[in-house]
């Protein structure tokens, strides 16, 4: 009989060079992103990043590397101070969606009764507001506190979560092993937790990652207009907005690095999700 | 006469790469002559003759000692046969199906195919196409051509294949497994509609296949390749009447013989008479029946059926019977809309799942697919100690665990050492084996068998179906076995029932329905089945052509 | 199909009454004082009050929404506390200007998201450029990439006209009838006002195109594979159609999937803009409830929610005609 094992050594070798690969390269990320709060811990205390240290619009110059705002604060002090509220709060949020969303996704996409469609339905409804909308009311009316923050930016984020990953959860539970282990009389919580789970959680640590790096947009977002993080507490969004002005008549600085932050910072988070993504979907070969 | 086509040392390998995945093959095809390339999966047919068609994938190249095609040799295979591909050579693909664009009318595909080629104008192509319709068998051209691509079914898209295949009227006809994805009794029909063409215009062919009765039926010349290599070549009757490579008579012997009903089964054959001692029937269904939705048809309309405890209950029929459905119903994985199942002597029907659920611990199932019914996530043993789990009582403790999956995985003859292994490191059959010591791990009173050889390899087949043969004569375990595979029925079943149209065609002993059958749609299933002599099927494709099967 | 329209408008009636009812629970039982934000630090117990009468918050939640209900069947949404005018007039003298901003920013979004899909999938160079364009897009925020535009095309280039507005303060207002520049100045026939609105539709439509079509994008890319890899393609080729035969055998198939997800965005994106509004000062009706919510303005914001879900619906259901003509498979 013609026997075709793969030996078992050599594939998983094959197999875990690109995976180690992608794994320290999440690592290494992750180990930025730690840096980044852990540094803006060390830039000073929260008194440092709104002392004004000199003349207001002042250019970039060996003291102050990213010049100084139109009060006279240090730019690159409050950026750098920034990223602990601008990242804590993000990945917060995260948390709270994959604490919530996931169990509900994977709920809505194992059965199907009256009241996952309800949850669907209800959902449906909130996806179709802009996010910056949707939480702009939710802050609105709850205030612009960074608690208030997390629970609107999870609150906006959260549907979008929970129809992604339903929908991997879906092609999951279609998956002859899951039949075959609920026809073998497995229990059904049991199913999900051993066989449903293992498969999905891949799908949903990227949309947690994200959503936290939607979440980096939004609150900037919102502090931008001006219901989110209020001045003078350093936040990458406002510090954009006091920036505009400025920019118009040239002072570049005030307005372009905290905007680079954000963006290099949610360039991070993505990276992360793909790769967490990619990695996730290589262990179902 | 010189060859239509002739590829000589023919190497496939990825670019770049040192070791050829297909190695010194060589291909003659003259005209009126049909040459098949046979092998299983993975044999590198696909890869050999899309090197032939010069139409190789990107990352992968070909190199030949020498190419001629109509007696000009051919420098480049992939710029001449692109030339001639459409107009010279015509293709028949695996999935017709997927073949035609959905973004328009069959109609609109066939006329720009044969206006790329033959610039004619419309009128007269049209005209032309419908003539090609007609001689494929599809009656009514005008529909067909005002239709869509998934408004066909599988024989009509490739009826329609075939058709443009033809129209060109091509020296070279290329077909890769032109039946596979079709009905038993469409792929006798279709197979007979491209031998009849290819002969009428003089026409030479190449035809792909991995069932050597496909190659008895219409091929004239036979390659065997196996693993890139080839292993035997020669005209039909010299390779199928006298084998010499080992492995040419593997994959001969694993074709289905009328006759060979299983040892033990060969009871069945004299019990056309009653038993008198009945069996006690370990599930019992009374007047099934199912639809979905209130506006469609019924697709189970009343079926009964028996299995004696200990005993085989082959259920046969083509796709769409509702041989499925039944089953599932058994299993109660869908809720049927009226009659009774029982279970070892207890009404079932009204259970809820929760219910229902420790007496899973007595009806277990092993599905078509292996690769897709096991976690790929899980280790085997894991895989086979999941029953005892979760029914503890079969196996309390850990260590009596572990002796029972050691038991089980030696009774479908694995080594102990592949407990540790993970599915993706395991072949086909030693799925199936996997997939079955999980079934038998609470030893239950049914094993229900859903097409358990159809993935496979057609040489794995016959072990495995041995060692289902085994297994219950050791355990006394009762099968269900749904298959459209009358090698596998033949050799396990002992009672057998025939589906047609969700409705008992006939019910019976096994030697007694497969030998003479009573109703002809039985009949018809039995003749689609090809036979291995070279021929001896042409009265049977006769009777075939007014069918009761399928809608084509 | 007229079924399909029939069905969908009479579903449309509940739905509608659904989203009301909500919009009105989410502003008025989420907690958090309106009237004594509205009145501010230094009011008194009396002045919340005559706030809270004059708003309605004192009377039983129930009577509230039918009141609620009522306005909305006459057409009445109420009054704007802050402007004072009637929230109707207000919203819908500035809807235009974000319906030609939207729409003109999709389209581009569209193409672009086109082009760099069709590049990362056809192309080696154009793809690498192509997924670093999608990454940069994905990962900026729109007004980041706004301001960045206005220093470098109007600050350092002097190409583009002051972003502020949609006209140059030295042009001649053309008589309002929309109250988008643009369309107004084109029906007045002031050709030069029409330039100069096109002219300030040019750096916020790239920064939506940019942003947006990065995520147009992700879904071109993925139909465009879809359909490279598709049987059918396999089979022109095996059968050597000719590569423009082919070209639109891919075309057509793949185009359906991205011009939906583009649509679908469309109703979502009337609220998207408002941080692109706000930083060209555009005068739309997001900036305008941006600012209501943040007040507090309930009436405004019930409102916008309300347009805005009318709109979601409508450009679902011309979605959902559309895809029935272009593809008869989809039957429901």
């Amino acid at each position: 009989m013609t026997t075709m094992v793969k030996s078992a050594p050599s594939m998983l070798r094959r197999v875990s060079t690109s995976r180690s690969r992608a794994w320290t390269e999440v690592v290494v990320w992750c180990g930025v992103l730690v840096l980044a709060v852990v540094g803006s811990f060390l830039v000073g205390p929260a008194s440092a990043a709104i002392d004004i240290v000199g003349r207001p619009l002042a250019p970039p110059s060996p003291e102050h590397i990213f010049g100084l705002d139109a009060y006279g604060m240090d730019v690159a002090v409050r950026v750098a101070s920034a990223a602990r509220l601008d990242i804590g709060v993000a990945v917060a949020a995260g948390l709270v969606v994959f604490v919530i969303a996931y169990p509900v996704a994977l709920a809505t996409g194992f059965w199907n009764t009256w009241w996952t469609k309800l949850i669907l339905r209800l959902l449906d409804v909130f996806q179709s507001f802009p996010s910056i909308v949707l939480a702009l009311t939710v802050v609105a009316l709850t205030g612009n506190g960074a608690g208030n923050l997390i629970a609107a930016s999870a609150f906006v984020f959260a549907p979008v979560f929970v129809r992604t990953v339903r929908s991997v959860v879906l092609s999951v539970r279609e998956q002859v092993f899951v039949e075959s282990a609920l026809a073998a009389g497995v229990p059904p919580i049991r199913t999900l937790i051993r066989h449903v789970v293992p498969h999905t959680i891949g799908a949903a640590m990227a949309q947690t990652t994200i959503a936290v790096s939607r979440t980096i947009i939004l609150v900037a977002g919102l502090s931008f207009i001006g219901v989110g993080i209020q001045p003078p507490t350093p936040e990458w969004g406002s510090m954009v907005q006091t920036g505009v002005a400025p920019t118009l008549n040239g002072a570049w600085w005030v307005a372009l690095f905290p905007g680079i932050a954000i963006v290099a910072t949610v360039m991070i988070f993505d990276r992360i999700g793909t790769l967490l993504g990619t990695l996730s979907l290589e262990a179902e070969r | 006469m010189s060859q239509l086509l002739e590829i000589r040392g023919l190497d496939v390998r990825r670019t770049g790469a040192d070791t050829p995945i297909v190695h010194d093959v060589d291909i003659a095809v003259g005209r009126r002559r049909v040459v098949g390339i046979v092998g299983e999966t993975g044999a590198g047919k696909t890869l050999t003759v899309r090197a032939v068609l010069g139409a190789l994938p990107n990352g992968l190249q070909a190199a030949t000692d020498s190419a001629s095609f109509d007696g000009e040799p051919v420098a480049n295979l992939t710029e001449t046969m692109r030339g001639l591909r459409g107009q010279r050579i015509g293709v028949v693909v695996q999935d017709p199906l997927g073949a035609l664009p959905p973004i328009q009318s069959v109609g609109t595909s066939l006329l720009t195919i044969l206006r790329t080629h033959r610039p004619m104008p419309k009128a007269r192509a049209v005209e032309r196409i419908k003539t090609a319709l007609l001689e494929v068998g599809l009656r009514d051209p005008d529909a067909v051509m005002k239709s869509r691509p998934h408004e066909l079914s599988g024989g009509m898209a490739q009826r329609v294949v075939i058709a443009a295949a033809f129209m060109t009227d091509p020296d070279l006809i290329v077909a890769d497994e032109p039946t596979t994805a079709l009905d038993p009794t469409v792929q006798a029909q279709i197979l007979a509609l491209l031998k009849r063409e290819i002969l009428a215009r003089d026409a030479g062919a190449i035809i792909i296949t991995h069932d050597m009765g496909v190659v008895a039926q219409v091929c004239t010349d036979v390659v065997v390749l196996y693993q890139g290599t080839v292993r035997e070549a020669g005209t039909v009757e010299q390779v199928l009447g006298d084998p010499q490579d080992p492995y040419t008579k593997e994959l001969l012997a694993a074709l289905p013989n009328p006759n060979a009903f299983g040892a033990d089964v060969d009871e069945g054959v004299h019990a056309d008479e009653a038993d008198g001692t009945e069996a006690t029937a370990v599930v019992e269904m009374r007047d099934i029946v199912k639809s979905y939705g209130r506006k469609k048809p019924a697709v189970l309309k009343g079926v009964d059926l028996r299995v004696p405890a200990g005993r085989t209950l082959a259920i046969v029929g083509e796709s769409g019977a509702g041989k499925s459905t039944l089953v599932r119903a058994l299993l109660k994985l869908i809720p049927i809309d009226s009659g009774s199942i029982t279970f070892e002597g207890t009404d079932v029907s009204g259970l809820s799942q929760r219910q229902f659920r420790t007496s899973r611990r007595d009806l277990q199932v092993v599905y078509q697919n292996p690769t897709a019914a096991l976690n790929p996530r899980l280790t085997v043993r894991a895989l086979i100690e999941e029953p005892l789990r979760t029914f503890p009582e079969t196996a309390p403790t850990a260590a009596e665990r572990t002796a029972r999956v050691e038991e089980l995985i030696q009774a479908v003859r694995l080594d102990v050492t592949m407990l540790d292994r993970y599915p993706t490191q395991l072949s086909g059959g030693q799925k199936q084996r996997v997939a079955i010591a999980r079934a038998l791990a609470t030893k239950p009173a049914v094993v229900v068998l859903d097409e358990p050889t159809a993935s496979l390899d057609l040489s794995v087949r016959r072990h495995i179906v041995d060692l289902l043969a085994r297994l219950q004569r050791e355990t006394g375990v009762a099968y269900v076995l749904v298959s459209h595979d009358f090698h596998t029925v033949r050799s396990l079943a002992h009672d057998v029932v025939v589906l047609y149209r969700g409705e008992v065609a006939e019910a019976g002993p096994a030697g007694a329905v497969l030998r003479t059958p009573t109703h002809p749609y039985t009949q018809q299933l039995l003749d689609a089945e090809l036979s291995m002599v070279p021929g001896e099927s042409a009265a049977q494709l006769d009777r075939g052509s007014e069918s009761l099967v399928g809608g084509h | 199909m007229l079924r399909l329209i029939v069905t969908r408008l009479l579903i449309s009636i509940p739905l509608l009454f659904a989203v009301a009812t909500l919009i009105f629970l989410l502003t008025h039982v989420l907690p958090g004082d309106v009237a004594g934000i509205i009145a501010g630090p230094n009011a008194t117990e009396e002045n919340i009050q005559a706030i809270r009468d004059r708003l309605g918050l004192n009377d039983p939640l129930w009577k509230q929404y039918l009141d609620y209900l009522g306005g909305l069947l006459r057409g009445d949404l109420g009054y704007s506390y802050l402007t004072g005018r009637d929230v109707a007039s207000e919203l819908f003298s500035r809807l235009p200007s974000t319906l030609v901003l939207v729409t003109v920013g999709m389209i581009g979004a569209t193409l672009w998201g086109l082009l760099l899909g069709a590049s990362v999938v056809f192309t080696r160079i154009g793809g690498k450029f192509g997924r670093l364009f999608s990454s940069l897009g994905l990962s900026t925020p729109d007004f980041v990439l706004a301001v960045a535009l206005i220093f470098v095309f109007y600050f350092m280039l002097g190409w583009a006209p002051s972003p502020i507005g949609q006209l140059d303060m030295s042009i001649p207002r053309p008589p309002t009838v929309t109250g988008a520049a643009i369309i107004d100045s084109a029906l007045a026939g002031q050709w030069v006002a029409f330039g100069n609105a096109a002219a300030h539709l040019v750096l916020p439509v790239i920064a939506m195109a940019f942003v947006y079509g990065a995520s147009v994008a992700k879904v071109a890319e993925s139909s465009f594979r879809e359909a490279k890899a598709a049987p059918f393609m396999d089979y022109a080729s095996l059968t050597s159609l000719r590569r423009g035969t082919r070209a639109k055998y891919l075309t057509v198939s793949s185009l359906p999937a991205t011009i939906t997800y583009s649509g679908a965005s469309y109703a979502y994106m009337l609220g998207g803009v408002v941080l692109i509004e706000m930083v060209f000062s555009w005068g739309g009706v997001a900036q305008f409830a941006a600012t209501s919510i943040a007040n507090r303005d309930l009436n405004v914001i019930q409102g916008f929610v309300l347009i805005v879900s009318v709109v979601t619906f409508l450009i679902y259901l011309i979605l959902d005609v559309l895809y029935v003509i272009v593809d008869p498979r989809v039957r429901t």
